[in-house]
């Protein structure tokens, strides 16, 4: 299979970011490990996107960019949701 | 559920927890090996659908196949797209409106000013304007677009916001018509192209890649403005009292 390294890199990353998620308190630690679990799956993603005759398919591609995107404004809100929580309470989320 | 498995950092449980993180971290290396080699025994597909974007790539307007599928073929999805960073958007606005503002920018006298940055984006900020209209323009032929140009534009909001010396109000007319401006034309003309083939988003083909064009335009815009707003909400928290660049603090001071 093409780019078999990269798919059993983004694996790995997707791993660590599912550990992350599940072992980590902190909800700052929980985003951060949310995110490095979306990388991993976009890295599947595009070393997945080749066909049999070697071109690439470019839908795979154009999806991933969509869902950068996406996975950057859920980070933001995220990120706002914790810090409203910190302004609300003077309490972090998960000591 | 989740809350019962997190590893809590209290005294008296630490060896418990390790072994539990070991255990996780075990099963979650197990399972992804799983997926790896499951996806090894998986054949390579033929994807006809290559062969269809190639066939149809004179017909879209442009002549970047990924560029063609985000705005053309699949052009749906940006739409939603540009319509979750909009919610997103609504979703961080500051819940007071700023009823004292002076409009979008107004200059603020920070005496903790960094004249090294002031100095060095008089040079960088007229560079990453051109830079980001040129990705804006060649994404119709070679890999840019209106997001690579957006994320451009808002790098040059955030370093203007970082420099401390701008007070910005994202409630003020302009910035929020800004903000809306991508998906209010993308959806004018995704529905004015229905009057023409009874579908919407169905471009037709002399004159789709101008109407590419404007939504790109409006998209880079709004995409800028969402970014920046949604890292001046995150900076300008109250939590965030010991940042240089927090210009209410800054006013307190004087």
């Amino acid at each position: 299979m093409e780019g078999s390294l990269y798919t059993a890199i983004g694996i790995a990353m997707f791993g660590i970011g599912l550990f992350g998620v599940v072992a980590l308190a902190q909800a700052m630690k929980k985003i951060l490990a949310v995110n490095i679990c979306g990388v991993g799956i976009f890295m599947i993603f595009i070393a997945n996107s080749t066909a049999v005759n070697g071109s690439v398919d470019y839908v795979p591609h154009a999806i991933v960019l969509t869902g950068i995107v996406v996975a950057v404004a859920g980070t933001a809100l995220a990120l706002s949701l914790v810090c409203r929580i910190y302004d609300k309470t003077k309490q972090q989320v998960g000591k | 559920m989740f809350h019962s498995m997190t590893l809590h950092n209290e005294e008296g449980s630490k060896e418990n927890n390790f072994g539990l993180g070991v255990f996780l971290g075990g099963v979650i290396c197990v399972f992804c090996s799983l997926i790896f080699f499951s996806l090894l025994q998986v054949p390579v597909p033929s994807r006809p659908v290559v062969e269809l974007i190639e066939q149809n790539l004179a017909s879209s307007g442009v002549s970047n196949p990924v560029t063609a599928v985000l705005l053309n073929f699949r052009s749906l999805d940006t739409l939603l797209e540009i319509a979750v960073l909009l919610i997103v958007a609504l979703a961080v606005m500051p819940n007071k409106l700023d009823s004292t503002s002076q409009g979008f920018i107004t200059h603020v006298k920070n005496p903790h000013r960094n004249d090294v940055l002031e100095a060095f984006l008089r040079w960088l900020l007229p560079s990453i304007v051109v830079t980001a209209g040129y990705l804006l323009w060649t994404g119709a032929s070679l890999p840019g677009g209106a997001f690579q140009a957006g994320a451009l534009l808002a790098g040059a909001g955030i370093l203007l916001l970082l420099t401390g010396s701008y007070r910005v109000d994202f409630s003020c007319d302009i910035a929020q018509k800004m903000m809306v401006v991508g998906l209010v034309i993308f959806l004018i003309v995704g529905v004015g192209v229905a009057t023409n083939s009874k579908t919407i988003l169905d471009f037709p083909d002399k004159y789709a890649g101008a109407l590419i064009l404007v939504i790109e335009v409006a998209a880079t815009l709004s995409i800028a403005m969402i970014l920046v707003l949604l890292y001046h909400s995150l900076t300008n928290s109250e939590s965030d009292k010991y940042a240089p660049y927090n210009v209410d603090r800054i006013e307190k001071e004087e």
